[in-house]
């Protein structure tokens, strides 16, 4: 309880600092880990840049407090939250979504991790074939076109 | 070399894009497989399958398999019908096989023919269009045989099928009543071996006989029939160590072997009995280690079903949507009904001429080998 309201510093890896409440840290496993084991007044997260953590502190931010607030009203509590998370990754591009799954997996921050996971796999749902997902997502085929062909063929029946 | 895309999937690690592929369907997976070779190789890889399954079943409720058959080879369609988050699939296997076993392991559905000498056993994984012929068990070559000689006495020989869940193995049971086709000992079990392609005995087989007529269930390792003694038990046999236990006695005796039932519902194992009109559903509670005990479940009023089964118990399949119990009739095209266990009333979900039956599936990548 003498925790409570407790600031943590954490520093970006192009050094932009944020100062956040120590129950929004403990949404990270990663970070609620070190701030136990190492108990200093900022932590330096050197695989995470400032724009990417910007959005994980906004994000852990969000969540914390509904799980705080959420006793009795949890309902549409949890539908606020659904909608903030649509609207938190609906502008977002897949480059800044690839960081933040980097990062979330990194801090291990299960919620978010599988939030923009399931924005991708919509990303690939909504695409038409694969050379439409390749362009998008930015993969390069390692198939000569016989083999591609080839795979194309076995699968065939799965495209209708 | 390759220029790679600045904000490229590829980027993140491999571990992070299984995390991606495993949210989606069966389907669509199928399709990535073009994308490329290292996508490929992970959607065939036997962990991440394990893991696709574990996440769409979690996910949820399962969807429906309506199984029928004609010459038209193998189809899966999806039928606009859908309950809450399930959907119906209707799937059609160009074979002669008459059953479909309700067992239902890691997406894989069985279907087979007891007596007629062309068909066998076939594994099947509807949504991959996998399959696989085994070669036919000692039971149904005798059944053909006798068949040939003109014995006629008529014997059940109902399929079970589950998985060693250590050894990560798919087994294929029958288990039979000796006595009916002139064989020693009180029941006679069968299993079959992917990695030898053979039926082999298992010894000793359950010191009780079975209620023939019913289609046993798995759960979790384990096949169960009911025995049929004056005193109705659980019997079962667990698929890694192939022994048979009887587990617990059920919560009725002195049955009609045509009115009780054993399903699994919300993963518990459940018994079923009825007296027209009505139908009770008793589901096993387990918390208590050894102790187990029964709790009813449901009471359904079978007077409105009539036009479809007559005064013919049903067969529960699956709850959806927490309220409503999915139902097959048996015999005659095997319709499937929905019940609302709150307003009491009956829908009929699906019928099809040459229907053998319906079962509750998770869509998996799965192959049995």
């Amino acid at each position: 309880m003498e925790n409570e309201k407790k600031m943590i510093t954490l520093k970006s890896s192009d050094d932009v600092t944020f100062e956040v409440e120590e129950a929004v840290v403990l949404e990270s496993q990663f970070l609620s880990h070190l701030v136990q084991d190492c108990p200093a007044p900022e932590h330096k997260i050197k695989e995470v840049t400032g724009k990417i953590l910007s959005k994980v502190v906004e994000y852990c931010e969000k969540h914390v407090v509904v799980v705080v607030d959420g006793g009795d009203s949890s309902s549409s509590s949890g539908d606020d939250l659904k909608k903030w998370d649509d609207k938190f990754i609906k502008e977002m591009d897949l480059s800044t979504v690839y960081d933040l799954i980097a990062a979330a997996n990194y801090l291990n921050i299960q919620a978010l991790l599988d939030l923009m996971c399931q924005r991708v796999a919509d990303v690939i749902t909504a695409c038409k074939d694969h050379k439409e997902i390749r362009e998008t997502l930015g993969i390069v085929s390692d198939y000569t076109a016989e083999e591609e062909a080839e795979v194309l063929k076995e699968n065939e029946w799965a495209f209708d | 070399m390759l220029k790679r895309n600045s904000s490229s999937v590829e980027l993140l690690p491999h571990d992070v894009v299984e995390l991606i592929l495993e949210r989606l369907p069966v389907k669509s997976l199928l399709r990535l497989k073009s994308v490329s070779k290292t996508w490929k190789l992970t959607i065939e890889t036997r962990r991440f399958q394990e893991r696709q399954l574990i996440h769409s079943s979690q996910a949820r409720d399962p969807d429906i398999l309506f199984v029928h058959f004609d010459d038209h080879g193998l189809k899966t369609d999806a039928r606009r019908l859908v309950v809450g988050s399930s959907v119906v699939y209707t799937v059609c296997f160009p074979t002669l096989c008459n059953s479909v076993c309700p067992c239902i392991c890691d997406g894989l559905v069985c279907f087979y023919n007891y007596y007629d000498p062309s068909v066998s056993v076939v594994v099947a994984n509807p949504a991959t269009r996998w399959h696989q012929s085994l070669p036919r068990a000692r039971i149904q070559n005798l059944l053909v045989d006798r068949i040939i000689k003109k014995i006629f006495a008529f014997s059940y020989n109902k399929l079970g099928f589950g998985k060693d869940k250590l050894r990560g193995t798919y087994k294929p049971v029958f288990l039979y009543n000796s006595s009916e086709l002139g064989l020693d000992n009180i029941t006679t079990c069968e299993v079959f071996d992917f990695s030898t392609n053979v039926w082999r005995y298992v010894h000793p087989a359950s010191p009780y006989r079975i209620i023939a007529e019913n289609d046993p269930v798995y759960l979790d390792g384990s096949l169960y029939w009911l025995t049929q003694c004056e005193e109705t038990k659980v019997l079962s046999f667990d698929l890694h160590t192939e022994t048979f236990q009887v587990i617990c006695k059920a919560p009725f005796s002195h049955v009609n072997l045509y009115r009780v039932s054993i399903c699994i519902l919300d993963n518990c194992l459940c018994v079923s009995k009825s007296n027209w009109p009505n139908q009770d559903i008793w589901s096993l509670d387990s918390s208590g280690g050894n102790i187990k005990t029964w709790k009813k479940m449901c009471s359904i009023d079978l007077t409105n079903t009539f036009d479809w089964s007559g005064k013919c118990a049903l067969l529960a399949i699956a709850v959806l949507d927490k309220t409503k119990l999915l139902l097959r009739v048996r015999g005659s095209h095997h319709p499937l009904l929905v019940h609302d266990l709150h307003t009491k009333s009956y829908e009929l979900l699906y019928r099809a001429t040459n229907g053998v039956g319906s079962v509750c599936y998770f869509q998996s990548l799965c192959s049995a080998l």
